[in-house]
This record gives structure tokens, sequence and C-alpha cells, in this order.
């Protein structure tokens, strides 16, 4: 009877399993390849979050002006999709990046650990929320099957930006 | 639907497997499925229901899972009871890779979704470790790539098999 599965059963326990395993089994037949890589299958993986884009977060502390860029991928899977959305400027006292929001705010950190929600768009704009962040779990990343092996390609060919990776935030800056 | 109305107590219904061996089993447990509860309210407690899609020895584990899971008689569930079900759970899906498949397509089929969120997370842990090539055994699966395709796609992606 186990010699045929639907693929949509195949579907339900293969959105269980983390990324590196799935991408692997995109070699198992063709079937599971399209189905892997179909966006259905994605977003049902990533549960919706942030829209379904892979955002980055790659921060460099060797340049004097430091800061943060935040990037999406507009396309799956394609690496020229790549855009840079904003930077936020550690002139502002920000950080480093604990997560976004659903109202398009970003939650930062300034250097003494109280958290703050900045808006892109105006970046005058940050509010103090009053609480500290407790960080020694660190931001929670979001393994997403958004293929990232193509990003620092592009940022190398971009302008050479070096820094951590993760869609959510990123833990490049924990030492303080 | 009326005779569910005037009896309370309990009742039982046939289920027929495809290789048509019968299994008597209380109503109130076969409704765990969604969709033998469905089958019960068209009114086709009567007769025997044909469970088409499930062998003998798998509508036998079906059946097992649904006495472990039907509604308690005396109401709610106690934590006690809960735990133990769950022990029970991981006991029940601790078999061999095609009967884990068979019990899978079984919740599917029948619509039972907690022995598929049991089944498929089983099937998921299982999968996690393993090579393309074991998964390509534990399905049945034929490999539909060349090889000339397949080592491309492998190459792309080599980061996945370190």
């Amino acid at each position: 009877m186990s010699d045929f599965l639907p693929l949509e059963l195949v579907s339900e326990i293969l959105v269980r399993l983390p990324v590196k395993p799935l991408v692997r089994f995109r070699c198992v037949c063709k079937d599971w390849f399209s189905l892997i890589s179909s966006n259905d299958f994605i977003n049902t993986h990533i549960n919706g979050a942030l829209d379904g884009l892979l955002c980055l977060d790659p921060f460099d502390e060797r340049e004097k002006e430091q800061s943060f860029s935040i990037w999406i991928m507009k396309g799956y899977g394609a690496g020229e999709s790549w855009t840079k959305l904003f930077d936020i400027h550690i002139s502002e006292g920000l950080r480093r990046v604990v997560a976004f929001r659903k109202s398009c705010e970003v939650l930062v950190t300034d250097r003494n650990g109280d958290l703050l929600s900045y808006v892109p768009e105006n970046i005058k704009l940050v509010t103090q929320l009053g609480f500290r962040q407790f960080s020694s779990s660190g931001p929670k990343h979001l393994e997403s099957l958004f293929l990232w092996d193509k990003y620092l390609e592009i940022l190398n060919a971009k302008n050479g930006v070096s820094g951590g990776l993760a869609n959510t935030s990123d833990s490049n800056a924990t030492k303080g | 639907m009326s005779s569910t109305l005037c009896c309370s107590f309990a009742k039982n219904v046939t289920l027929r497997s495809s290789d048509g061996q019968t299994f008597e089993v209380e109503e109130a447990a076969a409704q765990v499925s969604q969709t033998i509860k469905r089958m019960i309210e068209d009114g086709c407690t009567g007769s025997v229901i044909p469970v088409p899609n499930l062998t003998g020895p798998v509508l036998a584990l079906v059946i097992e899972y649904f006495k472990k899971h039907s509604p308690p008689s005396d109401g709610c569930p106690t934590a006690l009871l809960e735990m133990e079900i769950k022990d029970w759970d991981a006991k029940f899906v601790a078999v061999d890779n095609d009967t884990l498949l068979d019990l899978t397509l079984a919740a599917h089929y029948l619509e039972i979704q907690g022995l598929l969120d049991l089944t498929c997370h089983r099937v998921a842990d299982i999968l996690n470790d393993n090579s393309v090539e074991k998964i390509r055994e534990i399905f049945h699966i034929k490999n539909d790539f060349t090889p000339e395709e397949e080592a491309e796609e492998r190459s792309k992606i080599q980061w996945a098999f370190e």
C-alpha cells in the first residue's frame, strides 16, 4: 500500500523538516524537486513570516561609519533580486537589529541594551519602548528555504559588505 | 439520525477492510475518523462500512488508535490520562517504515488529524538524517533524474550534503 504516497501527503511530511535536509531532498526525484521548490511549499514552510521575504542585516564593524543594511530577496532563489531596503546607522546609537514588526518598524537595541522601535521611512522617529532586551539567548533565527547561498556573491559584487546573515536578525553584534 | 437520539449507550459499527476482514468497534470510537463520522451521520450504521483503502492489518492498528483516542465517557480527560496517551502514541508509531507509511496514508484517507500529525512527525524525524538514496528506498521512489541532471543539481547545493 505504501508504494505511493500522494504528493500532498509528502508535502505534509516534508514541511516539518529543517532547511538543510529539504534542499538535499530536492534530489530525490523530479516530483519532490518541484514540490520543494514551489512557492506554495516554501510559504507554508516559513509560515508566512516576513510576508515570505528573506531579510538580512549585514553589519560591518571594521568601517568607521558603522551601519546595518536591511536586504530582502524579492524573488525566490533569484540572487539578482536582492534589494537593499535601507540602512540603519550606528551613529543613531543603535547597536543591533532584534526583530521586524508587522507594522514595518524595526526593533533595535541601543548601546545600553534598551529596546527601540525604528521607523525606516523616517529615521528620526526612534521610540524608546521602555524595555530592556535580555539577550543571553540572542535573537531568534527563523530558517527558511529561500536560498541564501547566492547572497554573499551578490553582496560582494555590490559593495563588499561583510557580516552575518539571518532573516530576521543577526547575532553578529553580540560581543558587547 | 433518529436512532442516535433514542439510545446513548455504546453502539457498535462494523468496518470492512479492502481484503474483506471485518472489525466491530464502538461508534463513538470510530468517529475519531472524520470520514467515518460523516458516513455514520449519513446513515451507514445499519450496514457494514467499507474502508477500501486499508488492508486488514492496517485497519486493525487504526482501530487500536480509535479505542485509545475515543472521547472518555466521563467527561474531561485528565492530565495524567493525556500523558499516558502521549506515551502510548510514541510507542504506537515505533514501527517499521512500511507500516508507518501505511498508517500515515490511513490517517490521510480517514481524516484522523491526531494520527496524521503523529505519523507525519515520526516520518519527518526518520527522514531528517537520511541520505537521498535512503529516502528513495523508504518511499519506494524511482529516481527519474538522469545521472548528469542529478550531479548538476547536487553540485549547486553541495553545502546541504556536508
